[in-house]
């Protein structure tokens, strides 16, 4: 599996910035800070999960790696070479290697185009095929999103398919072009359980039988650890921690992961599942905006006089296991408990 | 004492394609102070339930058969101005994406102490106060009741529609998916100051939600509904423990777990029936991996598995 270490994506470096509008007259306008000097690498053939609540910046992260916006500062490359400043034709051969799927099976399909032409539109733009042999390719598209008999979806609108059904039609859209990387950004956020389950399925197979590397944006720790090989947690622009997917949600370091842990609802046999109780209950004051840890308003763990002054680098807990806090410690892993404790979405 | 009671209960939406019978037979029972969850699927029909005890049916929708007994009282006999004394006053709901609820041109605080007023005779000077000490309650600084709605962030507009909810002292609270639109970390807040406050009043709550989970952090027992139907109901323990009902079972393995090896999730092939044509046998036998022909053809009967655990099934 030497091919699974290699690098197919990297940020380095990342900073978006985004303007308030302020008011009518302009004033109160403020800066967001939407990423803070991010940097990850994604592997080939892995299944990488940026996990974030909302406001975190994860969505942010996938339409600049799509190409949809552009980093205020840093580099994002795509087997090496530097998307950022992409124009034109090649601007468009990268947009065939990276392919979106979007949270929204309702909004991001256009109601007067049937499946087959929404799904076949790629190959039209990207010239790649037509006439029958377009057919044949939407599908075998559809087939492969495991909609079969594929003919019986193929004409229908979108208001005829389920939510569940429209997100198979997404990917088979966004994989019909057999792109590197698969961007998914909550892919499964507005479906009941039951249908999730088919997406991961599915997420997994695209990334098993095409080979393809998925970034998938969550804020779910659930399917991130059903998912993903490894995840980022970003909160608030800023990476905290970055580890093997079990080994980051079983045995969190970082006080905002832990956080997130005991906040996610759980059922079955989870009374051994200790509570790490990191957050505080109240925000604190900001410290001097753009210094110190992006988590020391909220963090229970946090002593003043140091995180509100010093940024904490990355320090390693375990085995390719990362975490940005001045306070973490590696510690023993968690004795195997937690089999039969659900997580919920 | 018993709060709620629930016997036999139907309801039917008229639609162009005839009568879409979307609860059917439908009994549970609530005491006082405690706490059910129905979990389910989208077009289960346990909003419609919700909607139903608040007697809040959109015009095409009736109840066609069973009663509602609030506090022994039959709510199906009720006026429309005797409903509308109880609403609210007795029962009160949080509806799904409730912070969508809210009026966005009038101060939070004013629609609260309207709420009030309308149900009770106190003086708007009162009200005011009254709402002040439910802004503590949920947790919400007081100094925020003359705010507009869009200066709320979306977990403090649904602590402001709890406290709705909370004012006029209800006995019973249906929730429809409070939590639906937040993060986790606004949502586990929310869901343990809502046990907190359902402890500290003696409130009795429906929990409607489609995410397991949620329902099993908050709730004693639990009502299982698929297509139209309870199919499985027992404490908390029993059913997330010892699911019975294979679509229990299969819902529960829908959910990743914590730790262990990466067990496949177990997607549930096939959609649930539509409800327009009558069904015969057990509604969920096409999707079982444990039907027998029989399951087609025999409406199944309630069994008992455990004390106050059973399951709609005749094969379990």
């Amino acid at each position: 599996m030497s091919s699974a270490q290699e690098t197919i994506l990297e940020l380095r470096q990342v900073t978006k910035r985004y303007q308030t509008r302020g008011n009518i007259l302009g004033r109160g306008k403020k800066e967001v800070l939407a990423l803070n000097r991010i940097s990850l690498q994604v592997r080939a053939g892995e299944i990488f999960g940026l996990v974030g609540e909302s406001g975190s910046g994860k969505t942010t992260a996938g339409r600049l790696i799509v190409g949809l916006e552009k980093p205020d500062e840093g580099g994002i490359f795509l087997n090496g070479q530097d998307i950022v400043g992409l124009q034109g034709k090649a601007l468009r051969r990268y947009r065939r290697q990276v392919q979106m799927v979007f949270q929204d099976p309702y909004q991001s399909f256009n109601p007067q185009v049937s499946i087959m032409d929404s799904v076949g539109e790629p190959l039209l733009t990207q010239g790649v095929a037509k006439g029958v042999e377009r057919e044949q390719m939407v599908l075998a598209a559809l087939k492969e999103a495991g909609l079969s008999p594929a003919e019986s979806y193929a004409f229908r609108f979108p208001h005829q398919l389920s939510g569940g059904q429209r997100q198979r039609v997404a990917i088979a859209r966004a994989m019909i072009l057999e792109p590197s990387l698969l961007v998914a950004d909550e892919p499964t956020s507005m479906l009941d359980a039951s249908y999730s389950a088919q997406i991961f399925d599915l997420l997994l197979g695209v990334r098993g039988r095409l080979g393809a590397t998925v970034l998938f944006i969550t804020h779910s720790l659930a399917s991130a650890r059903y998912l993903c090989d490894r995840v980022a947690v970003i909160y608030r622009g800023n990476l905290m921690e970055i580890g093997p997917a079990q080994e980051v949600i079983r045995n969190p370091r970082h006080p905002y992961t832990q956080a997130l842990l005991d906040a996610t609802p759980k059922f079955g046999r989870c009374e051994d599942i200790p509570r790490f109780n990191t957050l505080l209950r109240a925000e604190r004051p900001a410290a001097d905006s753009g210094v110190g840890c992006g988590f020391f308003r909220r963090c229970g763990l946090a002593q003043r006089a140091r995180c509100s002054m010093e940024a904490p680098e990355f320090r390693a807990m375990g085995e390719g296991h990362l975490c940005a806090c001045h306070y973490a410690e590696p510690g023993p892993a968690q004795a195997d408990q937690g089999g039969e404790c659900h997580l919920g979405a | 004492m018993t709060l709620l009671d629930v016997q036999n209960l139907s309801i039917g939406y008229q639609t162009a394609e005839g009568l879409l019978q979307a609860v059917e037979g439908v009994s549970f029972s609530l005491e006082a102070g405690q706490s059910l969850g129905l979990v389910g699927e989208s077009g289960c029909g346990k909003t419609t339930i919700g909607m139903a005890l608040m007697g809040l049916l959109p015009p095409n929708g009736r109840i066609t058969g069973g009663h509602v007994l609030l506090n022994g009282r039959d709510l199906r006999e009720l006026t429309e101005e005797e409903m509308r004394q109880v609403r609210w006053k007795e029962v009160a709901m949080i509806f799904q994406a409730a912070m969508n609820a809210l009026n966005p041109v009038q101060r939070v605080g004013d629609q609260m102490i309207e709420a009030i007023v309308e149900h009770q005779p106190v003086s708007k000077a009162q009200a005011r106060q009254r709402v002040e000490g439910l802004y503590q309650l949920v947790g919400m600084p007081v100094e925020r009741i003359d705010d507009y709605p869009h200066q709320y962030s979306g977990g403090m507009k649904q602590r402001a529609i709890i406290a709705m909810a909370l004012a006029n002292k209800p006995k019973l609270i249906i929730a429809d998916e409070p939590t639906t639109a937040l993060d986790v970390i606004v949502q586990d807040q929310i869901l343990q100051e809502t046990k907190n406050l359902q402890h500290e009043f003696n409130i009795g709550i429906i929990f409607i939600s489609h995410d397991i989970s949620i329902v099993a952090e908050v709730c004693q027992t639990i009502g299982v509904m698929y297509a139209g139907q309870l199919v499985e109901i027992g404490g908390a323990e029993q059913v997330f423990y010892d699911p019975r009902h294979p679509y229990t079972k299969a819902l529960v393995a829908s959910f990743p777990t914590l730790a262990g090896e990466r067990k496949e999730l177990k997607p549930i092939p096939g959609e649930p029936p539509h409800l327009i044509n009558a069904i015969m046998g057990c509604r969920f036998c096409d999707r079982c991996p444990r039907s027998e022909a029989q399951c087609k053809l025999d409406r199944p009967a309630w069994q008992q598995v455990a004390a106050g655990h059973h399951v709609l099934c005749d094969h379990c």
